[in-house]
């Protein structure tokens, strides 16, 4: 099967009044389409609006009469302001080849909203009855975990699939799609055909007692396995009341879960604003460190100004200094010339003097009076030493930097705390007591479900051992008189099929159950960073899922790779049930440490098929950080915003 | 007749205008004590070439000893030596009227909105 969206249109759906045709095409080479949006601005709006276009359902697992319910929640409220009372989403997709549109309506003009489907294929009007067959023929709603997945299951998806419920939900799901549910039926009609061929062959017997003896044999086992069945069937009944009560509290909670969503970001505020407090302070203290240790910064100026005048008169004093010594140097030399000696730094001899040698020594000697004269002691070079001494060059703009990093962080603080001040006002009705309650009651009907299943569970070898018993008897009555051998045929050919059927079912849960545990440990071994140490993942017959060593022993790993297993499985679990189709995965990476993110963008993500649609937040993968990491695999990017800062009010744009 | 001999102050401190001026910077913990703020403010007036002749002649209240406080470094007394600052031999008594003059000009741009940072930026040169 290959299917793959094509655009996507919304009108009056949350936050979002019109998009008109949001183009979702994707190549072979680019088959990544990426929407960034922050927390509140609509992701999930977009990712329901997709779930409840294909299958009338909001939330995984929700059945559509119980959507109808919470419709008018996410019927766009500017809208509804305006008296518009229509909210509708259109999917354009190819499957097999064929153009499907496929456009779901809810009409709010009554108390409860009408809502009505339209399929086409191409041209031809799917009719009303065939449209959730056909859905469900393509992406069946049981599996619509496996493709559209939410970031948030991975929280303890891992922990979950420890769980009997969980794993029974992950085989219900894989049969679901293998038609096994189809097959059991057959094995039960052709149980009933058997059992009224051992019937009518009783009759058939000659001896009376014979017939007396089996006749009462059967009916004790048919009395047995009405009884069983009729206990089966009530425990059923209450399981199923259990569960409805247990979706409902989901529901609820999953009202919640939006403002869980906000408790969660309204924590990570927290946390950032107690950090961003401790940097505040930290640099604040620095800054007051170098206004104590710096106090000589504004004076730098000043006393640069006064190091130069000093400098500038010390050159000044050196000049003066070595033209003394130059005449000094000269009237020796004039008097040893006189004398007849020799040169007092060449040691040369000097010639004999002239008429002009004792005018020149006379001129000398007065320039030397002359220069001694106005001498003034020389540089003053301690002077210079103490100035330079006092100059600060660094404090003030040290300070500087300091003081900018500062306004930066109040910047963010302020924001934080505007951000908080909103998340506090929108949590303020919903306490924590009441979201408390819920998840009680919800762990209350779990335990429930669960003691009801294993009673369900017990159920099996009982019939399991009456059916026995009735195959025992179906093989001992052509062997008494009067037994009719058209009968004894019909009853081997019908037991031929029943093993048949349970061989069939056997085989196509084995092989799909090692195709799954052999997909899913390929890419835990591609995802994790240290894949020498493991062999795989092992997934039992019940669906019980291991990490392995190489020696085939269970190891046990950290959080991190909790979720990579997760991450593996579901991979493994959609392309067994969805093949080649889409993914729309909705925050799937917020839950990663960082160093594993790139990792799941480069390996996980294209791994699932042909079409990827991710809708991120910043904090788990920045626009920067998505071209970096996928380059040109990313078809389509867009971003969502609030084109007038209003929450009910959100569009979405290219963002190249 | 002899000369008397030239006594500098030990204890130096502001004026009450000077005072309210120095709580304005220590407002917001822009200081860790009053005494770097002090400081911080004579080596302001330096760079201002702010007139001595303007100081408050007089009403100083005493916050600070000299010697063994605002000045145990003798950084004051250093700088108000190499620029020839006020009366060489009363040291203390000029840095008291700059801080004063000082403290009070810095307080006043901090309420014009000006940063520490762009203040000393401005006078630093």
């Amino acid at each position: 099967m290959s299917l793959r969206f094509e655009n996507v249109s919304l009108k009056n759906f949350g936050p979002y009044r019109t998009i008109d045709s949001l183009n979702l095409e994707t190549e072979a080479e680019a088959p990544i389409v990426l929407i960034h949006g922050e927390n509140t601005l609509g992701k999930t709006s977009l990712f329901r609006a997709l779930r409840w276009c294909l299958y009338g359902s909001l939330l995984p697992q929700q059945v559509p009469a119980h959507a109808n319910r919470e419709l008018s929640k996410y019927l766009n409220r500017p809208a509804a302001n305006d008296g518009e009372n229509l909210m509708e989403v259109t999917i354009r997709f190819i499957a097999n080849d064929q153009p499907y549109q496929l456009v779901r309506r809810a009409n709010f003009e009554g108390e409860s909203p009408r809502v009505t489907t339209d399929l086409r294929i191409g041209p031809t009007v799917v009719q009303q009855a065939s449209i959730e067959a056909e859905i469900g023929r393509l992406l069946h709603p049981q599996i619509s975990e496996f493709f559209l997945f939410d970031g948030e299951l991975l929280k303890d998806f891992y922990d979950r699939l420890h769980t009997d419920r969980e794993r029974d939900f992950i085989r219900g799901s894989i049969d679901t799609v293998l038609g096994i549910p189809a097959l059991q039926l057959a094995q039960r009609d052709v149980a009933e055909l058997a059992e009224d061929v051992v019937q009518r062959q009783t009759k058939a017997l000659r001896s009376s007692s014979d017939r007396e003896r089996f006749n009462r044999q059967l009916r004790e086992l048919k009395n047995q396995q009405e009884s069983v069945e009729k206990d089966r069937q009530e425990i059923q009944e209450a399981l199923q009341s259990a569960g409805v009560q247990l979706k409902r509290v989901k529901e609820d909670i999953a009202a919640v879960a939006e403002l869980q969503a906000d408790a969660r970001e309204q924590e990570t505020l927290e946390s950032s604003i107690e950090g961003g407090k401790h940097e505040e302070a930290k640099i604040r203290e620095d800054m007051r460190r170098l206004l104590a240790t710096g106090w000589l910064a504004p004076a730098a100026g000043r006393l640069r100004e006064v190091l130069e005048k000093v400098e500038s008169q010390n050159n000044a004093a050196e000049e003066k200094q070595r033209a003394i010594r130059a005449a000094h140097d000269r009237v020796d030399v004039l008097r040893e010339r006189i004398q007849g000696g020799v040169c007092v730094t060449c040691h040369q001899k000097l010639p004999p003097p002239d008429e002009s040698t004792s005018q020149q020594l006379k001129e000398a000697e007065e320039e030397v009076a002359r220069l001694g004269a106005t001498a003034d002691g020389g540089p003053n070079l301690q002077l210079e030493r103490r100035i330079n001494a006092l100059i600060d060059t660094t404090t003030v703009q040290r300070y500087r930097e300091k003081q900018e990093q500062l306004h930066t962080i109040v910047s963010a603080q302020f924001d934080r705390n505007r951000r908080l001040s909103v998340l506090k006002d929108r949590l303020k009705d919903n306490d924590a007591a009441k979201i408390r309650s819920l998840g009680d009651e919800q762990e209350r009907l779990d335990s429930v479900i669960d003691r009801y299943e294993q009673q369900l569970k017990m159920f099996k070898p009982r019939l399991d051992g009456i059916a026995t018993e009735q195959q025992k008897i179906a093989r001992q009555l052509p062997r008494l008189r009067g037994a009719q051998p058209a009968l004894a045929a019909e009853s081997a050919f019908f037991e031929y099929v029943r093993i048949l059927l349970e061989r069939t079912i056997e085989q196509y849960q084995e092989r799909t159950r090692m195709e799954v545990e052999k997909a899913a440990s390929e890419m835990f071994i591609k995802l994790v960073r240290d894949s020498q140490g493991y062999k795989g993942l092992r997934i039992g017959r019940d669906y019980r899922v291991d990490l392995v060593g190489h020696r085939g022993e269970p190891v046990i790993t950290s959080e991190g790779g909790k979720q990579l297993v997760a991450l593996s499985l579901i991979g493994a679990l959609k392309q067994a049930a969805v093949r080649g189709g889409p993914v729309v995965l909705d925050s799937p990476l917020a839950r990663l440490d960082l160093d594993h993110r790139a990792n799941v963008l480069q390996t996980w993500v294209p791994w699932l098929g042909n079409q990827a649609i991710l809708l991120v937040q910043s904090g788990e993968l920045t626009e920067h950080q998505a071209r970096s990491i996928m380059g040109s695999r990313i078809g389509q990017e867009y971003r969502i915003y609030r084109p007038n800062n209003d929450p009910e009010e959100a569009l979405i744009e290219r963002t190249q | 007749m002899s000369q008397q001999p030239v006594v500098d102050k030990k204890q130096i401190g502001l004026t009450s205008v000077g005072q309210a001026a120095l709580e304005v910077l220590m407002a917001d913990g822009r200081f860790a004590t009053e005494t770097d703020a002090y400081r911080f403010c004579i080596s302001y007036a330096i760079a201002s070439a702010l007139d001595l002749d303007s100081a408050p002649q007089g009403g100083y209240a005493t916050k600070f000893n000299a010697i063994g406080g605002v000045d145990i470094g003798s950084g004051i007394r250093d700088l108000l030596d190499v620029l020839g600052i006020g009366d060489p031999h009363r040291p203390y008594a000029t840095a008291e009227k700059l801080a004063e003059m000082g403290v009070t000009e810095v307080a006043r741009r901090l309420g014009e909105s000006e940063s520490l940072a762009d203040i000393m930026a401005y006078v630093s040169g």
